[in-house]
């Protein structure tokens, strides 16, 4: 029944969508690329079953990188990377053992951006990420790397222009990572330069 | 509204993802509760247990379970063998002379399950079995089973109609069953390549087991299927990467299977085998990345060296499934001499003086390749086959010594019902 009407839903949305485009799509900028750099607040959410939450540190600066392609329309293409502290733990396991582990992601995605309204932007990013882990406390420090191929992005952006080539603004990031089910959200300050 | 429609659109895509990525369901065992009658009877001993052993008319509960079904006890529990799937696992006591049953039925392509309890009355076999008459006239086994929770609300009755023939069970045929004895995916209660599954699955009936084998960074040979650690066999920890970035200590202080058990060591799970179990076949599937042959080789010979000592029926077969493992495997001094399967061809199996030879399933029933492998005193497996239409081929029509399978009760029914 769920599947149904996730169907459904999916073909009402559809239908409606496919509708011809209001005269509003005149375009009110040209062509041109953008270049974006964010820091800020990251809060990972804690979902381990065999850690406890309280044990887990969540909140990190995390870094953004965009650069966009944005034509003359509403819809515009990009590339963002970032880095990003997931999680550290650091419990003792054991009276003889304890326990630091961290892990630290790079994501690549593919950002599809819409302008909502003037300078508020809602975007949508699929793409890879690589993950780093490091465990320290048990036997000798372990690094680790590992790929993730299904991560999903989400992102509310408003980007003030200071001037033809310069804006500022801020971003709410919500970031999912497939391998391992992880979940993170940013609050970013940006600067970005129009190329 | 060209924005509120955007909006919308993108909070569905949104939610279809989320949707999309949410972890497939558990599914629970069923149990009768703690005011069975059960808790008040009496362990079955051997003898009678083998009595019950047989081919069974079903006269009642022929919808889910067929018109026949095998009941062939294991170590302690009683598994029913259909031949579509489905099975029951049951706890089987004696209470004066009324043969107790409860347990659960599962069908082993989807997660319907429900619960299961019936009796045989002391005149309709309950006598015979206590005293473990080995000719007994009648058994009928009446009662119920549940499709939905806890709830008995379909009635269930079978008829014996004769045992397991002898030329059946004096035939060695191997049972293996998959990941050291079920598959995680398959939603089994316990999680694949653990202690608890090894211990877990007797009761679907399997003779053997094959186990997957990999080298922890400080060179312990440990049970794991994938190449990485991750939330499909783990539980959500915070160690992730692949399984031989990590030592032992590591993984058992930091690593939990899917059902909260220890990653187990190689050489712990084969001493459960031969201590707890009446397994007879174990099959090492090494996996490939880090060599790990020559460190499997002394647990191996230390467990069978035990096994021997102990009387105990037990063959324990390090996997060749590549040219590389085979060129590992024949570095080792006195390889011809190391119980062996291998996976490639026939001139492999010779070459490396593999007890088995276990080609994949898709090759088809290979008649004459297996006749020249029983022509030279070996065994031929083949592995993995889960559809029941191809487990009856094989049964019925191959001349295989033994089969791995995810489902060992599908390929148990055509084993056992086989009349010679």
């Amino acid at each position: 029944m769920k599947r149904i009407i996730i169907i459904g839903l999916f073909f009402l949305v559809a239908a409606w969508n496919a509708a011809a485009q209001p005269g509003d799509s005149i375009p009110k900028t040209r062509s041109h690329y953008t270049l974006a750099i964010g820091t800020g607040w990251s809060h990972y959410f804690a979902n381990m079953d065999i850690v406890p939450a309280r044990n887990v540190q969540k909140e990190f600066i995390g870094t953004s990188f965009r650069f966009m392609w944005e034509p003359e329309y509403r819809l515009s293409l990009g590339l963002e990377t970032g880095f990003y502290r997931i999680f550290r733990v650091d419990s003792a396991l054991t009276s003889e053992y304890t326990m630091d582990a961290r892990m630290y992601m790079v994501p690549l995605l593919l950002v599809i951006r819409m302008r909502i309204v003037d300078n508020f932007y809602l975007s949508l990013a699929p793409g890879i990420a690589v993950q780093f882990s490091q465990i320290k406390g048990i036997g000798e420090t372990i690094s680790s790397t590992q790929y993730s191929f299904a991560n999903f992005e989400a992102c509310a952006s408003y980007l003030y222009p200071l001037n033809k080539r310069f804006v500022i603004g801020g971003e709410a990031r919500f970031l999912y990572i497939g391998k391992t089910n992880d979940y993170i959200m940013s609050l970013n300050a940006v600067f970005g330069v129009k190329l | 509204m060209g924005i509120m429609r955007n909006c919308l659109l993108t909070l569905f895509c949104i939610a279809l993802l989320m949707a999309g990525c949410n972890k497939s369901k558990e599914v629970s065992i069923p149990s009768p509760g703690p005011n069975s009658l059960f808790t008040e009877t009496y362990p079955l001993p051997e003898a009678s247990r083998k009595v019950m052993d047989g081919i069974y008319n079903v006269t009642a509960g022929n919808e889910l379970f067929g018109d026949q079904v095998v009941l062939k006890w294991s170590r302690k529990k009683l598994t029913v063998m259909c031949s579509d799937g489905h099975y029951l696992v049951l706890d089987v006591g004696q209470l004066d002379s009324v043969i107790m049953i409860q347990g659960y039925w599962r069908y082993c392509y989807n997660d319907n399950t429900g619960i299961a309890s019936a009796y045989i009355a002391r005149d309709e076999g309950g006598k015979d079995i206590i005293e473990a008459n080995p000719h007994p006239g009648q058994i009928i086994i009446r009662g119920g089973y549940g499709s939905k929770g806890n709830e008995i609300n379909n009635p269930l009755q079978f008829v014996y109609l004769r045992p397991i023939s002898p030329s059946v069970l004096n035939k060695k045929f191997s049972l293996l069953a998959h990941r050291s004895g079920g598959r995680t995916s398959d939603h089994l209660p316990v999680s694949e390549n653990s202690i608890a599954m090894i211990n877990f699955t007797e009761g679907l009936g399997s003779t053997g087991i094959e186990i997957d084998v990999q080298l922890t960074s400080d060179g312990v040979p440990v049970l794991y299927h994938d190449a990485d650690l991750n939330i499909r066999l783990t539980q959500k920890g915070p160690v992730s990467g692949p399984i031989n970035d990590f030592t032992y200590l590591q993984l058992f202080y930091l690593v939990r299977l899917i059902h909260g058990e220890h990653i187990p060591r190689l050489k712990d799970a084969l001493y459960f085998v031969v201590d707890s179990t009446l397994l007879t076949d174990v099959y090492l599937d090494m996996k490939e990345k880090v060599p790990s042959i020559k460190e499997v080789i002394p647990i191996q010979k230390e467990i069978l060296q035990r096994a021997k000592e102990k009387g105990r029926d037990l063959n324990i077969y390090i996997g060749l499934p590549s040219q590389d493992a085979i060129n590992d495997f024949m570095s080792q001094p006195d390889y011809q001499k190391i119980p062996s399967l291998c996976e490639l061809s026939v001139d492999d199996v010779v070459r490396t003086n593999s007890m088995v030879w276990a080609p994949r399933w898709t090759e088809g029933t290979q008649d004459a390749l297996v006749a020249q492998i029983h022509g030279q005193g070996r065994l031929a497996w083949t592995w993995t086959l889960d559809d029941v239409d191809w487990i009856k081929e094989f049964i019925n029509n191959g001349q295989f010594d033994g089969i791995l399978t995810n489902y060992p009760f599908i390929a148990g029914y055509y084993h056992y019902i086989r009349e010679n």
